[in-house]
């Protein structure tokens, strides 16, 4: 349904992205993640056709984004992390205005907007940034359109509408509608995608499946010691040192978990958990600053995917 | 925004008519202490003649500043509205994400220019027109109808470009300013050129010079060269604006 081919798209000197190619099948939940300034919305907006790809090519389709972007429209609905509306209106009229943009009737907002308990007589500009927000979760789910396009939905939503809004993307998914979300909330995109493309500094350097990237390969091991461990202790070549901070060592073990036990048991331990992680250890390890080596400290996450401060949204 | 800007120009307009019949009466005095000013100054501004004279009377108080600095403010509000306003804000990619192709979104925005502008321009002719009927000036409803298809075409002129900047900058601030700046521009080259005769050429950069009301209104003279040379520029300013609005990109 979307594919990407070595799509690249340039701010003059400044970074969007590059190089992305990847491919959401029909029915699929596809998850974009990365932090700000990883370029996200840059291949939204580029999927969107609001931006013309400096390289490569996107389809949806078998569309051209570009080119046949009002064709594309037709079958997509979109939701922003912002999205702007028209402060003046009232957010029914709003929603009406959008839904004839859209071409469905114009009260198809109304069973929505009650199950989200969005008061439609307000003006949208004396809305909150959590219910102007539900106008968008609104928009974008009152059509039945076989693809949804969301950059950072979530934003602003309190956690009772953010779990209303994942009910929503489940009935979405049972329906058949493909879903491409992108995302730095780990939580939501751990629910609800089937795959992952993890994004750094505009380059997709991994695509995969949820359960692959959170798969039996992987175990995060947290660590309370009784004194801070001598250097170089987990240097081991499965181990990656996801954060040591004094006594407390969170690790990442691939494989044979036989040998870094065999270096814990000279230390004394006073805690230690052993889980399968979960996609914020593994966005941890993706976004550790390059260069950093496994013995250390964890990168922090906006600085290691823009540390020139060229990142774009 | 539109409809403030309506009221205010009748409401200024009205003010102004009602006072002819004291410019009638005191038309020598006026004239007397207006030659005080360098005579190219006065006509900048309309005063090419007693104000008692109804087509000086007009472009005096709405056809010289009146109508070009509500027509330059109604241009920037509607103009840049659909663009540089709603990117800002955000909208203009959720209305751009629906089947409303980028033609139709703006070819739709400037037809509200064109209609707006009309109503503008009709509302500050007329309403002046009829004010100043009741208090006795002798207008001719015919070539004021001239007037405001001419005044109409101005402002079309203006919206046309400032559509073009509102697309090229993506930002009502950066084409509020420059519209602006040009504006000065077109008073001060009409001033300059009408004050020292050696830059007189300088006057056909200024669309003021093309927007001259004396003539229609005291001698039901037909402004088509200006009125199609306006209708020109609008044309040109809406079109490139449509054909590089299709090919840009679009991010706030």
């Amino acid at each position: 349904m979307i594919e990407t081919t070595d799509l690249t798209k340039a701010y003059g000197a400044r970074r969007g992205i590059v190089d992305v190619s990847c491919r959401v099948a029909d029915g699929e939940v596809f998850g974009f993640l990365g932090p700000n300034g990883s370029g996200k919305t840059t291949t939204i907006r580029t999927l969107l056709g609001l931006l013309r790809p400096t390289a490569g090519r996107a389809t949806i389709f078998g569309l051209d984004c570009w080119r046949d972007a009002p064709a594309v429209h037709r079958r997509l609905a979109y939701l922003g992390s912002e999205p702007g509306f028209l402060g003046e209106l009232t957010s029914g009229a709003q929603l009406t205005y959008l839904a004839r943009l859209r071409r469905l009737e114009g009260d198809a907002w109304r069973r929505l907007a009650e199950r989200l308990e969005l008061d439609p007589r307000t003006q949208v500009r004396r809305l909150s940034r959590g219910n102007r927000q539900k106008i968008g979760v609104v928009a974008a789910f009152m059509g039945h359109e076989p693809l949804l396009v969301m950059d950072e939905p979530t934003t602003g939503l309190d956690p009772l509408m953010q779990r209303e809004f994942l009910a929503l993307i489940a009935e979405a998914r049972s329906e058949g509608r493909t879903i491409f979300l992108s995302s730095h909330n780990l939580t939501e995109v751990e629910r609800t995608c089937d795959r992952v493309g993890i994004l750094r500094e505009g380059r997709l350097v991994e695509v995969s499946t949820v359960a692959a990237l959170l798969g039996e390969h992987w175990r995060s091991i947290n660590l309370v010691l009784e004194s801070p461990a001598p250097p170089r202790t987990f240097e081991l070549p499965n181990v990656e040192v996801v954060a040591l901070t004094g006594r407390e060592a969170h690790l990442m073990v691939r494989g044979d978990i036989n040998p870094l036990l065999q270096r814990i048991a000279g230390l004394t331990v006073r805690d230690i958990a052993i889980a399968t992680p979960d996609v914020e250890d593994l966005f941890l390890r993706y976004y550790r600053e390059p260069g950093t080596p496994d013995t250390g400290r964890t990168a922090p996450l906006a600085g290691a995917a823009a540390p020139t401060g060229e990142g774009v949204r | 925004m539109v409809i403030w800007i309506a009221c205010i120009a009748v409401a200024y307009g009205a003010t102004i008519a009602i006072f002819w019949p004291i410019m009638r009466d005191n038309s020598a005095l006026l004239t007397q202490y207006m030659a005080v000013f360098p005579k190219g100054f006065l006509a900048a501004f309309g005063m090419e003649g007693s104000l008692a004279d109804p087509g000086v009377f007009f472009a005096t108080y709405v056809g010289s500043w009146l109508w070009p600095v509500l027509s330059a403010v109604a241009a920037v509000v509607l103009a840049t509205r659909p663009v540089a306003v709603d990117l800002e804000r955000g909208f203009l990619e959720l209305a751009l994400s629906t089947p409303f192709s980028r033609l139709r979104y703006l070819l739709t925005a400037v037809g509200v220019q064109a209609v707006a502008m009309a109503a503008l321009a009709f509302v500050t002719v007329f309403g002046f027109t009829a004010a100043a009927t009741v208090a006795g000036a002798p207008y001719d409803m015919a070539r004021m109808l001239l007037v405001a298809v001419l005044a109409w075409a101005f402002g079309c002129a203006i919206a046309g470009v400032t559509s073009l900047l509102s697309v090229i900058t993506l930002s009502r601030g950066v084409t509020a300013g420059i519209v602006t700046a040009v504006l000065l521009a077109m008073y001060l080259a009409d001033i300059v050129s009408k004050m020292q005769p050696d830059l007189a050429g300088l006057d056909y950069l200024s669309a003021m010079h093309y927007f001259r009301a004396i003539p229609i209104v005291d001698e039901g003279t037909v402004p088509l060269a200006e009125t199609s040379l306006f209708a020109v520029v609008a044309a040109a300013g809406w079109g490139l604006a449509v054909l590089l609005f299709r090919r840009r990109d679009l991010a706030a």
